[in-house]
């Protein structure tokens, strides 16, 4: 009857329809910032004539509040004027070519000079996009990255351990001075590879949250693990948490004073009426009667309910401070993120950018030797390298801080279009 | 001792083979892993060859030793204790988590009353800007280096002495002093600190000691009693650790004094009739702290008593009692008298402490209550582990 082989419903249905556009984002899908809103470059220019005021006054007499705000507006400063000398000049040649008296020299010129002027426009104007964004208010500051397994039992927990010694070659070869604050083992085999039930790793560096801070989210692992015996490829995840470390004194940060941390109002405060100090310790008479080598302290922030236990170091006292040091950092980074989503939902925009610890953020895919970051959409395909901290896990995080920044600009001009439209409307 | 369940060493053997060895030195499985990782950390430290069959033989020899109940101290050769870290040897007391505890709490009192009061500078007078200290016991010289190193950083001038009978304690505080020197400001002039060998009840009248008059005097004597030496300690206090420390060894004829509290009596004794204005006492028990504090106001004279749990900087829950009622025979009069002792801290009671003359005021808040306290301080914080 039929000239052609059967061919069952759902395959033919299959073959039939369009086929799916497939769920890839590129890593070149960033947007150019060519025009910008008038209300933006008012305030760039308000910015640069401060930035000017300033100057002149610093000039006379120095105080180190006006220079810092200086140094805050230099960047803006600096990227508008280049702004505007690119703007005048493509003006000009623009109205160079329009003229009918130009000689046909000149006019050739003037086309190349425009090309090469108009695609330095683009990043001029990137660059006074990425001026124009607030830095992050933790940027500054040294932070800590905590390493917890996730689904995926002892295979995420070895995974884990991999983590850890890729950040500590990362930090290494950036020259970045870590130290371990935590770091407990999570029972199972432990042939050569220990796995990891938590690690919280100190970067001392100023700066480093800036860095590490689009590190933050679930990684994601493929591979046959150590433990299998039959071959099958296993996914689990490690989640890690970037925390904005707090100096306990104002000594080393000039950002974070004393006061900072005795004022009720900062981030920082930690009131000590609502930590609860619990120390673990052994029944029986105590004193001279047993000798206990238990030296584990757990801080309860009541308000929150946050726990912070430590156990590592011999010294209760040394437990003691890091504890306090980490649990200082919790609150911190959980109150500015609170402002975040208040704002993001007042705002109901964007969004998106905020990493929180759900979301999966990267994958590491053992079987095709292969890292892809799921929000710049970069693949690498050198695991090894990136598994030891090289030049591609720096790749990675570039790609990711330039998404980053991306966002935040897109966030930044859909507040200012906000702003502008309510003052229209008022 | 109970014994160890096979399904904790079957546990332990599954995170590492040397764990059930370790666990039978420290019967407690979390705090087994983390003196098996201590273990292995000081092994590395120790060890600057990269010759991993030398180190793991040096960790299981160890190992073994930890599971015949050597203290972890003793092998380790350290205790943390506050911000120093004290050496431990065998024949030396190794200092408790309780021992920091209540110094720190002492040392915090007198510096945030610093430059208030009695604590004022004067400069006129140059006994009340310096502050004299005195430990009695000191072993390893823990509580004198932690006060003199808490305190130098705001008084002007602090002289700390340990006393110990033992010269063997001696020889490691001075190893101690030198081991902690750059923590201790030593260098500085204003600080002076020193150990010295003295028999307690037979030096104390000797002029020498006169000629220093201490303000405060801390103690942390042999304090338990023979029965209590077999029947309470663990094994490995009683096996490794010095019964010289532990348990009072002089017999003396004191009708109205358990053996085990004849320090405090000797210490009270002589220092109520001199002028020093602080005594902290450690103490065993809640009965022992009862017989201290009544020991304390029957020889004291015009002093005020508050007992310290082992955590004094803490929070005791509401239905801790916070005064307890002790009665004493007035020695002159031969009436009884009432006295309301302050209870503080989170814990079982651990110290002891005795305030005269101007400290009084300072330290001890005016007991508005209106209820009457307690006769006993039978109640006890269970701390238990999670």
């Amino acid at each position: 009857m039929f000239g052609a082989p059967w061919i069952c419903r759902r395959c033919l249905n299959a073959s039939l329809k369009p086929s799916k556009r497939r769920l890839i984002r590129l890593a070149s899908t960033a947007t150019s910032h060519v025009a910008f809103s008038p209300a933006l470059l008012a305030r760039a220019r308000s910015m640069a004539q401060e930035h000017e005021k300033l100057s002149k006054e610093t000039a006379e007499s120095f105080d180190a509040k006006i220079a810092k705000r200086i140094g805050e507006l230099q960047g803006v400063a600096k990227a508008l004027k280049d702004w505007e000398d690119t703007q005048s000049s493509l003006a000009e040649l623009n109205s160079l070519l329009k003229d009918a008296t130009t000689d046909a020299e000149l006019r050739e010129l003037a086309v190349e000079d425009l090309a090469s002027t108009s695609a330095e426009l683009n990043t001029i104007s990137h660059n006074l996009a990425t001026s124009l964004t607030p830095k992050h208010p933790f940027a500054d500051l040294p932070c800590l990255l905590e390493i917890r397994p996730g689904v995926g039992g002892g295979e995420a927990a070895l995974f884990a351990a991999d983590l850890l010694r890729m950040y500590r070659a990362y930090c290494s070869k950036k020259h970045y001075r870590v130290s371990v604050l935590k770091y407990e083992t999570a029972d199972g085999e432990t042939n050569g590879e220990s796995p990891l039930s938590e690690a919280i790793l100190e970067i001392e560096t100023r700066g480093a949250y800036g860095d590490m801070r689009s590190e933050a989210g679930v990684h994601r692992v493929q591979r046959v693990p150590a433990t299998e015996k039959q071959g099958r490829t296993h996914t689990s995840a490690v989640s890690v948490l970037v925390l904005p470390s707090i100096p306990a004194s104002g000594s080393e940060g000039q950002d974070i004073s004393e006061a900072d941390l005795n004022d009720p109002t900062s981030d920082y405060y930690v009131s000590p009426a609502d930590v609860r100090t619990d120390v673990m310790r052994a029944r029986g008479a105590g004193g001279q009667h047993v000798n206990t080598t238990d030296s584990a302290i757990r801080l309860t922030h009541i308000p929150t309910n946050t726990v912070v236990s430590m156990q590592d170091s011999r010294s209760q006292h040394q437990n003691r401070a890091k504890a306090w040091q980490i649990l200082r950092s919790k609150l911190a980074q959980s109150r500015r993120e609170a402002r975040e989503e208040a704002a993001i939902k007042v705002r109901n925009s964007i969004g998106a950018s905020k990493m929180g610890r759900g979301d999966k953020v990267r994958t590491y895919n053992w079987g095709q030797q292969r890292v892809t970051d799921h929000r710049s959409g970069l693949s690498v395909h050198n695991l090894d390298d990136v598994m030891d901290g090289g030049d591609d896990l720096e790749k990675i995080m570039d790609s990711v801080k330039s998404w980053l920044s991306d966002k935040e600009i897109e966030e930044m001009m859909a507040e200012e279009a906000d702003s502008g439209l309510n003052k229209t409307t008022k | 001792m109970p014994r160890l369940s096979n399904a904790v060493l079957l546990r332990a053997y599954g995170i590492s083979p040397l764990l059930p060895l370790v666990l039978r030195g420290c019967r407690e499985l979390p705090s087994a892993i983390n003196e098996l990782r201590w273990l292995r950390e000081h092994v590395r430290s120790e060890n600057k060859s990269r010759d991993t069959r030398l180190l793991s033989r040096k960790l299981l020899e160890l190992c073994r030793r930890r599971a015949k109940g050597e203290p972890l101290q003793y092998l380790l050769g350290t205790q943390p204790f506050g911000e120093l870290e004290i050496k431990c040897r065998p024949g030396v007391l190794i200092p408790r988590p309780e021992t920091e505890a209540y110094t720190t709490h002492v040392a915090e009192i007198l510096l945030s009353q610093h430059g208030k009061g009695p604590l004022e500078p004067k400069t006129n007078q140059n006994s009340l800007e310096s502050l004299n200290v005195v430990d009695f016991c000191t072993g390893t010289g823990c509580i004198a280096l932690l006060t003199n190193s808490l305190l130098s950083k705001r008084f002007p001038r602090v002289n700390v002495i340990g006393v110990d009978i033992s010269s063997h304690a001696l020889a490691l505080a001075n190893e101690n002093l030198a081991h902690n020197l750059k923590d201790l400001n030593a260098d500085k002039a204003s600080s002076r600190i020193s150990f010295e060998a003295g028999n307690l009840f037979s030096d104390l009248k000797h002029p020498s000691f006169h000629s220093f008059s201490p303000d405060v005097v801390i103690s942390n004597p042999p304090y338990i009693s023979e029965k209590g030496f077999n029947t309470e300690t663990t094994r490995s206090v009683r096996t490794w650790e010095p019964k010289l420390a532990l348990v009072p060894a002089i017999t003396l004829e004191r009708p109205d004094c358990a053996p085990e509290d004849i320090f405090y009596q000797e210490l009270l004794e002589t220092y109520s009739t001199q002028k020093s204005r602080m005594m902290l006492l450690e103490i065993g028990d809640s009965d022992q702290a009862m017989r201290v504090a009544k020991l304390a106001v029957r020889i004291g004279g015009d002093c005020k008593v508050q007992i310290w749990r082992d955590w004094p900087d803490q929070e005791a829950p509401p239905e801790a009692p916070s005064m307890v009622r002790i009665e004493v025979q007035d020695g002159s009069k031969g009436s009884l008298i009432h006295r309301d002792i302050l209870v503080k801290g989170l814990g079982k009671a651990r110290s002891v402490l005795v305030l005269w003359g101007s400290y009084i005021d300072l330290l001890h808040p005016p007991s508005a209550d209106g209820t009457d306290p307690p006769e006993s301080l039978d109640w006890e914080t269970t701390w238990e582990k999670d």
